[in-house]
């Protein structure tokens, strides 16, 4: 996994950072730039193999890196997980609330379960891991918590209700969140990616009943750029708002998503 | 080469060409070639204001200092004082469209090609979010117009290479737009097009 060049990011180095649903895509694109930054990276999945696995490349590529498995929509895993990062990297500075789940369904044939256990992992997730780590941010005057929404949470999308509610509202979570603690040294940001070359996409396709390869030639004429995004890039604007420089977008949603607003 | 484009050089604007002149290469273009204050950008004359003075000087302006690769054009000053609409003459109506919106398109009409042409450029049209635009209708139409270029230029250019963003920042702090242009001219900007970017200051 290469990581785009540094960009003279500040502030980066020597951070603790957990990023939560690291295991494969995006957020092992976070995890391995954010190690590339000179941060201790705190791997999170629900999938302890893929957790260590994230682990072990980045520090194969050089990085102070450990897997810590649990399920971000169980506050008690959360606060274990956050309790064993304190213990072996220290107080997390830098929060990256990533994990996500998706089911492509039309509402009408939504099970229950499948819409709670979205909100669970996608929206109270979240809130879970930032309430845990605010205490040691505030105490330390500085701390980030960037959060990935996506596009979907700003316009919405066919199949992806509950997906898009809790992407929605942690775009308000984050404006709430980021006007009750922060500051300068504190601050909550969040980013909203376009369509992004990850194994998601595979649902997409299957929800669309087209082939994976139909289904990311169709989004990318959608994108002005004329292509998907790339794990990489998602995370190279993670870095960006992690970094002193983010607390320019204190509060704000960020979006990353090649021109795309449909 | 990072090029910025203003009407008028002032504080603020020099402000900002220092912090991004940290990072590279820096030319700053005025109609008068205007001296930035502290001197940390390269400065040249370029009369962005109307179409003829874009094409007669933009190519000597390359020619002699190089392509360029990211291009940030600035705002006019905002007025020290309110003016009512049926104030408004039709001098202030024309200077403002002038100074905002028309050198932004005409520098961007002349940096593009060759951005084209390489398969890569960033353009980033710095302009004021008016949270109390009451008294200033002319500077709003123009600082709303230069958004909406941005962002129905970034469909025309975008599977080009060049992505084309604006940046809105509080009137008078140009300085907060740095972030910003810091992150959309970087490697890691790539895939942020179209948008509007709305960064609020850092320090004091």
């Amino acid at each position: 996994m290469t990581a785009a060049p540094a960009a003279g990011l500040r502030g980066l180095e020597g951070r603790v950072a957990l990023v939560t649903g690291a295991g494969q895509g995006i957020g092992a694109a976070i995890a391995a730039r954010l190690g590339d930054e000179g941060c201790r990276v705190a791997v999170n999945s629900l999938q302890p193999a893929k957790a260590a696995g994230t682990a072990e490349r980045l520090r194969g590529a050089g990085a102070d890196a450990h897997a810590f498995p649990a399920d971000v929509a169980d506050a008690s895993q959360v606060n274990d997980m956050v309790s064993g990062i304190e213990e072996t990297l220290g107080p997390v500075q830098i929060l990256v609330n990533n994990a996500a789940y998706l089911d492509m369904e039309r509402m009408l044939d939504q099970d229950p379960a499948i819409w709670n256990r979205m909100i669970d992992v996608d929206l109270t997730g979240p809130f879970n891991c930032a309430r845990r780590v605010l205490s040691g941010m505030l105490a330390a005057a500085w701390g980030r918590i960037v959060t990935i929404s996506s596009i979907w949470g700003l316009i919405g999308a066919k199949g992806a209700t509950a997906y898009c509610a809790a992407k929605g509202g942690l775009v308000e979570m984050t404006r709430a969140l980021d006007a009750e603690v922060g500051s300068a040294g504190v601050c909550a940001s969040a980013l909203a990616p376009g369509i992004i070359d990850t194994p998601q996409l595979a649902s997409d396709a299957g929800f669309a009943g087209i082939s994976l390869e139909e289904m990311k030639a169709r989004y990318a004429t959608e994108d002005l750029v004329g292509r998907i995004g790339t794990p990489e890039e998602i995370a190279g604007v993670v870095a960006f708002l992690a970094s002193d420089d983010g607390a320019a977008f204190r509060g704000q949603t960020v979006p990353v998503t090649g021109g795309r607003s449909e | 080469m990072l090029v910025i484009a203003a009407a008028a050089v002032d504080e603020g604007v020099a402000e900002l060409a220092q912090s991004l002149g940290e990072l590279g290469p820096t030319l700053l273009l005025t109609p008068g070639g205007d001296a930035a204050p502290g001197g940390a950008a390269a400065v040249a004359a370029a009369d962005l204001t109307t179409p003829e003075g874009a094409a007669r000087d933009w190519p000597a302006v390359e020619e002699k200092h190089g392509p360029t690769e990211s291009l940030v054009t600035l705002p006019s000053p905002v007025p020290s004082s309110p003016t009512k609409v049926a104030d408004v003459t039709d001098d202030l109506w024309s200077a403002c469209l002038r100074d905002n919106l028309f050198v932004a398109m005409h520098a961007a009409r002349a940096a593009a090609p060759a951005m084209i042409e390489r398969g890569h450029g960033r353009i980033a049209m710095v302009t004021w979010r008016l949270d109390d635009p009451a008294g200033y209708v002319a500077l709003a139409a123009a600082t709303g117009a230069v958004r909406h270029l941005a962002r129905t230029l970034a469909s025309e250019v975008g599977e080009q290479g060049v992505t084309v963003n604006a940046v809105s920042v509080a009137p008078g702090r140009l300085r907060d737009a740095a972030p910003a242009i810091r992150l959309l001219r970087s490697p890691d900007g790539g895939f942020v097009t179209s948008e509007n970017l709305s960064p609020v200051g850092v320090t004091p």
